[in-house]
Order: C-alpha cells, then sequence, then structure tokens
C-alpha cells in the first residue's frame, strides 16, 4: 500500500471533523473522495499531507504530494522557478540538477513553457504545473483538492488526461471533488465521506 | 531566463548602485579624518542665522562670508592652523562643541552669567547695544522700550534681547521669538509684529535698508560677543584670548570691523584699537535686487543642494524599505519577544518628532562613541583605530542624517509592509509548507517577496513624503535644497521668493519619484501582480 490511514481523528474549531477515517490506497489506484460541503474531505487530505495536526490515529505514508485547490502558484516566479524552489531550498540540489528535474516534471504534465510566468497559462495549464511541481520531489502519493473547480471542459479533460497518464505509470493518486462527472470519469475507486466517516 | 535571475541582477544593480551613493556621500560631506587633525580649527557658525556675522555670500551662495569669518581666519593665522567652519543650527552650536564636533564657536555668541556657568568666553571681540526698530509710520512715536509698553516685541530666538525684554517688564506674551536675524523685521514691516528688538549690528545690516522700518538711533543695554570654548579646553581658550588681545592692540580687530562697517567708539571701551582707515566693502551692505535677477549666481548653489536632497533619500528610502520589511517580520513572529522589540521600536519612533531625533542622535552618538572606546578591551580599540579610534561614532552630518531618515521611515515601512505581508493569500503559505519549506524559507522565498510587491505603492507614496521630510536634517547643518534656498533669500532679502523656488524643485523632484513609482508599479502589474491598497504613511507627519 502507498497510503494508509487508520482510525484518524480531527477536529477544527473545536470541532470534531475527522471521526475514525479508515483509508488505504495502492500504485496504480485513482481514488476519488467525495462527499458534502463540511464532510471533512479537505481537512483528510491536508492531514495526510501534514499540514495540519490531528488527534489520533495513525497515517502511513512515505511521501505524499499535495496540490491545493486552484494550484497555489507563486505568482512571482516562472513555471520552471516554482518547481526549482522546493528542489533547491529544502533538498539543496544544485542549480543545474533542479532545472533539469523540473523540466522531467513538466515533461510528465506535457508543459513546455518553463519561462513563462504562471498568470501567463490557461487554468488547466496552471493546474498541470502545481502538479509537476508536487511530481518533481518524487511522492509516493499525489494528493489533489478539488483540481478542477476552477476549470471549464476542455481544462478539466487536460487535467484528467495527465492523471490517467501518471497513474499508468505507477502514481497513487487521492483526489477530492465535487465534480460528479469528472470524478465518475476519472476514478478508478470512489469512496463517500459522511459526517468526518468513510462509508 | 526566468524572474528569478532577472531579480538578482535588478539587486546587483541596487547595491551597486548604493555603494557608489554612499562613497558619494563619504565623499561629499566632512571627512572625519579632519576632526582629529591637529592643524585645523574646527570653528562653529549657523551660515542661515544671517549677515554680517557669517553668512551664504549673496554673490555666491556656495561661499560663507562675514565679519567673524574674517576674525576667525586671522585668529587660526596667528596659531598657525587652518580655519575650518563646522555648520549647524545656532541652538544646536553648543552642543556640537561640548560634542567635539568643532572646537570653538564664534557666531554672535552674548555673554551672560548663565552661559559662562557651562561654557569658557574668551574676550570680547565685539561691543554691541540694544536697538529698535519699528515700522515708519511709529517712528516719531518710538523713542524707547517705555513707548513699547504693551506692545508685541519680536526677537532672535535665544539672544539676550528677550532678557532685556524681561527686564523691562514685557510678559511672554508679548515676546516673539523666531529663528533668524530677518525675520524679527519682516514681521513688523508685516504688521504681526509692532517693534523688533536686536543687537544693533543686526539692525543696521537688515532693517536700515528696508523703507517700511526705521531704527530707533538710541541704543542701550550694551553686551559683548565672545567665543566659545570647552571649559576641558584651557588651552585654547588661553590662545585664542592671547592671540585676540595682539588683534586688537595692533588694530587688525578694528580694520575688519571698519571694512564691514561695524566700527564705532564702543569699541574702545573693550580694549580694540581702530587700526588704519580701512573703505567699507561691498558685502558690508545689504545687496539690492531679487534672487531671480541673480539666477546665475544662485542656480549651481541650489543645484547642490537639490542635490544633497536626492543624496539622503536615495540612501535613505531603500534602507527605510529594508529595515520596515524586518521589523514587520519580527511584528509578525510567533515568539514573544521579536514581537514586543518590533512594537516597541514602532512605537517610539512615530511617536516622537522626526526633527527631535535627529538631534538627539547627531549629538549623542560622539560621546556615545567615546564610552564604548573606553569601556571596549584592547583587540576592539585597535579595529576601533583606522575608523578614528574614540571619534568612530562621529559621524559626517549628511551620513547621521540619511541614517536617521531611515531610522523613522523604517517604523512606517514596517506597518506599510505588514500590510502587504498579510495580503498575500493564505494559499501561498499552504503551498509553501506542502512543498516542505520551513517558515523562514517561506517567508524568504515566497511570502515577502509577494508582500513586498503588494506593498509598493504605498512604498512609493511614503518615498514621495521622504523627499519633503529630508528638509528636516538641515538642522544638524546638512545644506539640502530648503536650507540653500532659505540662506540664499535671507542673504538676498528675498525669502519668499526662494521659497517658491525651493517648492518648484520639490514638486520636479516629487514627480519623478512618482514616475518611478509608476514605472515600478507597471513592470509588476506586467509580471501578473494587481496593484494593491495604499497604506501608507501618507502626508507629511
Amino acid at each position: 500500500m502507498r497510503l494508509e490511514v487508520k482510525g484518524l481523528h480531527a477536529s477544527r474549531g473545536g470541532r470534531a471533523v475527522l471521526r475514525g477515517v479508515d483509508l488505504s490506497v495502492a500504485a496504480r489506484e485513482r481514488v476519488v473522495i467525495l462527499g458534502a460541503n463540511g464532510s471533512g474531505k479537505t481537512t483528510l487530505l491536508r492531514a495526510i499531507a501534514r499540514l495540519d495536526p490531528v488527534d489520533s490515529g495513525e497515517i502511513r505514508c512515505d511521501g505524499a504530494g499535495l496540490v491545493l485547490q486552484q494550484g497555489g502558484l507563486f505568482p512571482h516566479l516562472s513555471v520552471g522557478r516554482n518547481i526549482e524552489l522546493a528542489l533547491r531550498v529544502v533538498k539543496g540540489l544544485s542549480r543545474e540538477e533542479s532545472a533539469r528535474r523540473a523540466q522531467q516534471a513538466l515533461a510528465r504534465v506535457s508543459i513546455d513553457r518553463a519561462t513563462a510566468m504562471p498568470h501567463e497559462l490557461s487554468g488547466g495549464q496552471q493546474q498541470r504545473v502545481a502538479i509537476a511541481r508536487a511530481l518533481a520531489l518524487e511522492p509516493r502519493v499525489l494528493l489533489l483538492d478539488e483540481p478542477t473547480s476552477a476549470l471549464d471542459q476542455a481544462a478539466t479533460r487536460e487535467v484528467e488526461q495527465t492523471l490517467r497518464g501518471l497513474s499508468a505509470s505507477g502514481m497513487a493518486i487521492v483526489i477530492v471533488s465535487h465534480d460528479m462527472p469528472f470524478a465518475a470519469s476519472v476514478a478508478t475507486r470512489t469512496v463517500q465521506l459522511d459526517d468526518g466517516c468513510i462509508g | 531566463m526566468p524572474a528569478l535571475r532577472a531579480g538578482r541582477q535588478e539587486s546587483r544593480l541596487i547595491a551597486r548602485v548604493l555603494a557608489l551613493l554612499a562613497v558619494l556621500a563619504l565623499a561629499s560631506s566632512d571627512v572625519r579624518a579632519q576632526e582629529v587633525r591637529g592643524d585645523v580649527m574646527r570653528w562653529g557658525a549657523d551660515p542661515s542665522g544671517g549677515a554680517p556675522f557669517a553668512f551664504f555670500d549673496p554673490e555666491d551662495p556656495d561661499r560663507v562670508i562675514g565679519f567673524e569669518v574674517d576674525i576667525m581666519a586671522e585668529v587660526a593665522r596667528r596659531l598657525g592652523r587652518t580655519p575650518e567652519l563646522f555648520r549647524a543650527d545656532w541652538l544646536a552650536l553648543h552642543d556640537a562643541l561640548e560634542a567635539g564636533r568643532c572646537d570653538v564657536l564664534m557666531n554672535g555668541f552674548e555673554v551672560t552669567d548663565e552661559r559662562a556657568q557651562v561654557a569658557q568666553f574668551s574676550a570680547p571681540y565685539f561691543r554691541f547695544g540694544q536697538q529698535i526698530v519699528v515700522r515708519s509710520a511709529d517712528a516719531a512715536r518710538v523713542r524707547s522700550l517705555a513707548d513699547l509698553a504693551g506692545k508685541r516685541v519680536a526677537v532672535l530666538n535665544g539672544s539676550q534681547s528677550i532678557e532685556v525684554l524681561k527686564d523691562a517688564g514685557f510678559g511672554d506674551e508679548l515676546i516673539l521669538q523666531y529663528d533668524d536675524s530677518l525675520a524679527p523685521y519682516t514681521e513688523v514691516a508685516l504688521g504681526r509684529a509692532d517693534a523688533a528688538l536686536a543687537e544693533s549690528i543686526i539692525a543696521a545690516y537688515y532693517a536700515a535698508h528696508d523703507g517700511r522700518l526705521a531704527v530707533v538711533p538710541e541704543t542701550f543695554a550694551p553686551g559683548e560677543y565672545a567665543a566659545v570654548t570647552r571649559r576641558s579646553d584651557a588651552a585654547l581658550g588661553a590662545d585664542i584670548d592671547r592671540v585676540l588681545a595682539e588683534m586688537k592692540a595692533d588694530g587688525s580687530l578694528g580694520e575688519i570691523l571698519q571694512r564691514w562697517g561695524l566700527w564705532d567708539d564702543a569699541q574702545r571701551e573693550v580694549g580694540t584699537a581702530k587700526g588704519r582707515p580701512q573703505e567699507v566693502i561691498a558685502a558690508a551692505r545689504a545687496p539690492a535686487g531679487s534672487a531671480a535677477g541673480a539666477a546665475d549666481a544662485i542656480a549651481p548653489a541650489v543645484l547642490r543642494g537639490a542635490w544633497m536632497t536626492v543624496l539622503l533619500t536615495v540612501i535613505a528610502m531603500p534602507l527605510a524599505t529594508a529595515a520596515g520589511l524586518f521589523l514587520a517580520l519580527a511584528r509578525m513572529s510567533p515568539r514573544a519577544w521579536p514581537r514586543r522589540v518590533s512594537v516597541a521600536y514602532i512605537t517610539v519612533v512615530r511617536g516622537t518628532p522626526l526633527l527631535v531625533q535627529i538631534f538627539l542622535v547627531y549629538f549623542s552618538l560622539p560621546p556615545l562613541g567615546q564610552w564604548i572606546y573606553a569601556a571596549a578591551p584592547a583587540f576592539i580599540q585597535a579595529a576601533l583605530d583606522p575608523l578614528g579610534g574614540e571619534a568612530f561614532l562621529t559621524l559626517p552630518a549628511l551620513v547621521v542624517g540619511a541614517l536617521c531618515l531611515a531610522a523613522n521611515y523604517a517604523a512606517y515601512e514596517a506597518e506599510v509592509h505588514r500590510a502587504g505581508l498579510e495580503a498575500v493569500p493564505a494559499v501561498q503559505w499552504d503551498a509553501a509548507r506542502a512543498l516542505g519549506l520551513s517558515r523562514a524559507q517561506a517567508i524568504r522565498h515566497v511570502i515577502a517577496p509577494q508582500g513586498v510587491r503588494i506593498a509598493m505603492p504605498a512604498i512609493i507614496n511614503d518615498l514621495n513624503s521622504l523627499i519633503k521630510d529630508s528638509c528636516l536634517v538641515s538642522v544638524i547643518g546638512v545644506t539640502d535644497l530648503l536650507g540653500v534656498c532659505l540662506g540664499i533669500g535671507k542673504a538676498r532679502f528675498s525669502v519668499p521668493e526662494m521659497l517658491v523656488i525651493a517648492a518648484v524643485v520639490y514638486l520636479v523632484l516629487s514627480v519623478a519619484g512618482d514616475l518611478f513609482g509608476n514605472w515600478l508599479e507597471r513592470r509588476l502589474r506586467a509580471r501578473g501582480f494587481a496593484a494593491a491598497p495604499a497604506h501608507g504613511k501618507g502626508a507629511h507627519p
């Protein structure tokens, strides 16, 4: 298993949001988590990415890459620098090595505009750059929060193609989404999160 | 190549420009080494105080002339030293002397018991009387102070005239004090004061030429001017006394006074011989004609003043912006002590007048430097010696002025930066943390670069404000745009005209600052940054 979550409890602002979540994801799986607003979907992803603390339970994962809602690209850095930043600052790689890995990551999402600024790209392209930025750190599982919420149909298809390509090459993918047609089309498995529990 | 590299090239260029400006700043101001050189005699005076003591030559505003300049030149020559004028606001001269920024003061210091408590007076070099000036229409009515009972009398700030008026029973509300010699007469001419009282020497120069004014002939309450040295510097005091005595006896002092049209028989009472008869020089008479008519003479000085203002601004604003960013980050720190230090700094600096800060810093740095040097271990003293030894904090006025402006504006920029940093969307923090960046790394690479861009319009707004606030450093003797224009205005009796010229030049500089700001914002917008909310220091504090 690439990701194993067992008995996860988490609360936000004194309210129990996750109440004993269990989830296992294997390589090549594309798991879509469905659920109403406030059901705890985003909390679950952020907990797995270790952005927020949890109350109890277990998360076993060797490295998760999180793609935030609407991408969260750094607007002051070019596409290439967006990807290189963590490689250089966190991983301590050289400028040349970082640039090489950024090119590789962009190739995996079919983007060849490393020198463009984020705002010069379409919404779908921005989302794919955000995916490439997470991929460059070689995660074992890729987490995406509402990846299509701001995209039109064509851009949604671009993102779906990219995700299918990634899982074909072995990546485990977890997606939180409201977008039922997208979820139905992209998922190898869907799970329902209701009131902090997976049904 | 991409943005990061372009940004790095820009910052390298900016660093080079700053280094160059720092060198220029040092080169164009007093060199510190001279302050410890024995053969230079640094004497303090305030040329903006007015004629005929030591004042900007109306025909060549870069030069300071006056009867005290001539006396000091002769005193220094006889002591085998080179005179060098140290300029500061008149009220600050005594502190400058005590702080070791100059060796002696000669600038119309009247000998009083009060001053003799704290300073060492030389033998007197000039004897004067108090003299009343009124509007021409009142000339027949006013013969003495008694005729002015209940009237408002204008005087020079800090002068003996104030005591004379108080002794004559005038209340504080009737004594109007002004910072320079010309202003009391202007006030009388305009009707805001009923009379002006000042030393006869000032009345003769400033009021005699003005058809609207009449000088009451009788003088009274005689006083004497003397040079001032530090009480701890008895040797220099004795030297100056000896040389002044020679000059009084051999007629050379009397000849200087004659050339400046200042000779009268009262001088014999302080032992001054008249010497050989001398012609009164042209500079001793108030010039006629407007400043605009002498554009050739004043333009270079005004331009140099404007350059000084530009220099102050381009040194102070980048420093203020950088320091403000650190203060803002400290204020947003998760730890308590950086927050407390930052809030305390911002509160104190924003809560006290910039003028006071400039004065205090300028005069407390030299003793602070001496204290640090004395308390430091030998190896630190050895390291400080090439920087001037115990005078290592006796920095040139321009440097102190620029640093004070920077320190003051940093407090305002801190708030501007805080607004900018807080306006960076939360998703940027999440994205940075999701990529594994630490808090410090996120601030450095993600949050601060965006926050600064968001704050840029407000920073540019404050740049505009700083250009004009920089005029406050003239109190420590930096001859910036306003200082130069006021000096020329007083020397040529055309203060309003010179103020208009100063205002126009400030406007030009301010528009240039705005154009620079617009260019910067256009560039940022071209990179995907929208204009941000203006939240700056705004108007003059």
